[in-house]
């Protein structure tokens, strides 16, 4: 009897320092120091930095040319912007209780571009008051997309992705060319060259 | 080359792109490209109007806006300041373009003696490039097509870098879209699906 009281109270403690140390690891924290620089080398100062971790996120504030924050020990993600730079997104893991980290940041790109687009230029063409456009139909497919050819020759289309195509020059009621054009990520630009 | 069009440019252009319609041949190859940007323009200026006259933005493009950092009234004032320039031919550093920001200096040492007009040579899918925290748009003309939903979703793309200095693959995930700064369009797209479509 004496022993299963003993027994019952050892395990009793073993539970409740057990649960102690999980509670006190699950809330260690640290503190992290965030090195954010250009590829130059200049400290970037305005930059929004945060870490990220599930529906949590910690944001770092500027402190003496390094970003700093708070945060419990574990996984997180890295989220670094700042104006002209590319967006920084990587994976951290924290678990020292001064966690230092060099963030480096990249030029961004500001340009709009399309891979879905098809442009392309006609030459030999003779102009005069009848219009000149092009029709694209799809051999596999259904949705034809037209356009008018604009001086000197050239033509486009968006939203066209890879595969084969029909492609028609029509001058007034006219079919003056047809061929078949394989569009491709690498083939998205048409030179078309007709007899004079 | 960066002043704003007075009015009396404007009714030059009416007169230009009216006297080609009577008689094409008479023109250069040179007349030509001037033509077709200064037609693009007007494209892109019809566009800018009706998104300065458009009255009632859904609460989702206000959302988007807020999440850049910006509003519709901040964009909304932003339109009239707005600088077309032909790309194609540009000689502008593409580094000036990031001067007004942090990556300045880093600009310069990644992008070098690159120009504008060589950006969009060097890269065939490249429709505009804008200015960051500016007001330069630069436009490869036979790119810039009728269709005025697509030309307001492209204007207010290229505004929306101008206005937040904010770089592709930044507003792709502020957005919430898939972060691909080699095909931006899904930018412009969602931005028609929001605040030009609602």
């Amino acid at each position: 009897m004496k022993s299963k009281s003993v027994l019952s109270t050892m395990a009793f403690l073993f539970l409740f320092w057990g649960s102690v140390f999980a509670t006190d690891f699950q809330a260690k924290k640290s503190k992290v120091v965030l090195y954010v620089v250009s590829t130059y080398g200049h400290v970037v100062d305005d930059a929004e930095v945060k870490l990220i971790r599930q529906n949590e996120t910690f944001k770092a504030a500027w402190n003496s040319g390094v970003y700093e924050v708070d945060v419990p020990n574990g996984e997180f993600q890295l989220s670094v912007v700042s104006r002209g730079f590319a967006l920084l997104k990587r994976h951290v893991e924290i678990s020292h209780p001064e966690e230092r980290i060099i963030a480096s940041l990249r030029v961004g790109t500001i340009d709009f571009t399309s891979r879905d687009m098809l442009s392309g230029q006609i030459s030999g063409l003779s102009w005069d008051s009848a219009p000149i456009w092009i029709r694209l139909v799809p051999v596999f497919g259904y949705q034809v997309k037209e356009d008018l050819v604009r001086k000197p020759g050239s033509f486009q289309f968006s939203g066209v992705s890879g595969g084969e195509y029909v492609l028609l020059v029509i001058k007034g009621e006219s079919v003056i060319d047809l061929r078949r054009v394989r569009v491709t990520d690498s083939n998205r630009h048409l030179s078309i060259n007709l007899p004079e | 080359m960066r002043q704003k069009r007075s009015p009396e440019d404007y009714l030059w252009t009416v007169w230009l792109l009216s006297a080609r319609t009577v008689t094409p041949q008479h023109y250069t190859l040179t007349d030509q490209l001037i033509f077709a940007f200064e037609e693009a323009t007007l494209r892109l200026e019809s566009a800018a109007e009706a998104l300065l006259l458009k009255e009632n933005y859904s609460p989702e493009c206000e959302k988007d806006l807020a999440a850049l950092g910006t509003s519709i009234e901040k964009f909304k004032d932003s339109i009239g300041s707005t600088i077309f320039m032909e790309g194609t031919k540009s000689k502008e550093l593409m580094a000036d373009l990031y001067s007004s920001t942090p990556a300045a200096a880093s600009a310069k040492v990644e992008l070098g003696n690159l120009t504008v007009g060589q950006k969009f040579k060097n890269e065939p899918g490249t429709t505009a490039v804008a200015e960051l925290s500016g007001n330069l748009i630069f436009i490869d003309p036979q790119k810039i097509g009728k269709n005025l939903q697509q030309n307001m979703g492209l204007f207010f793309h290229e505004k929306l870098h101008n206005l937040t200095g904010l770089t592709d693959d930044v507003i792709q995930d502020k957005l919430g879209l898939t972060v691909d700064s080699n095909n931006s369009k899904n930018i412009s797209d969602k931005l028609v699906k929001d605040c030009i479509n609602k």
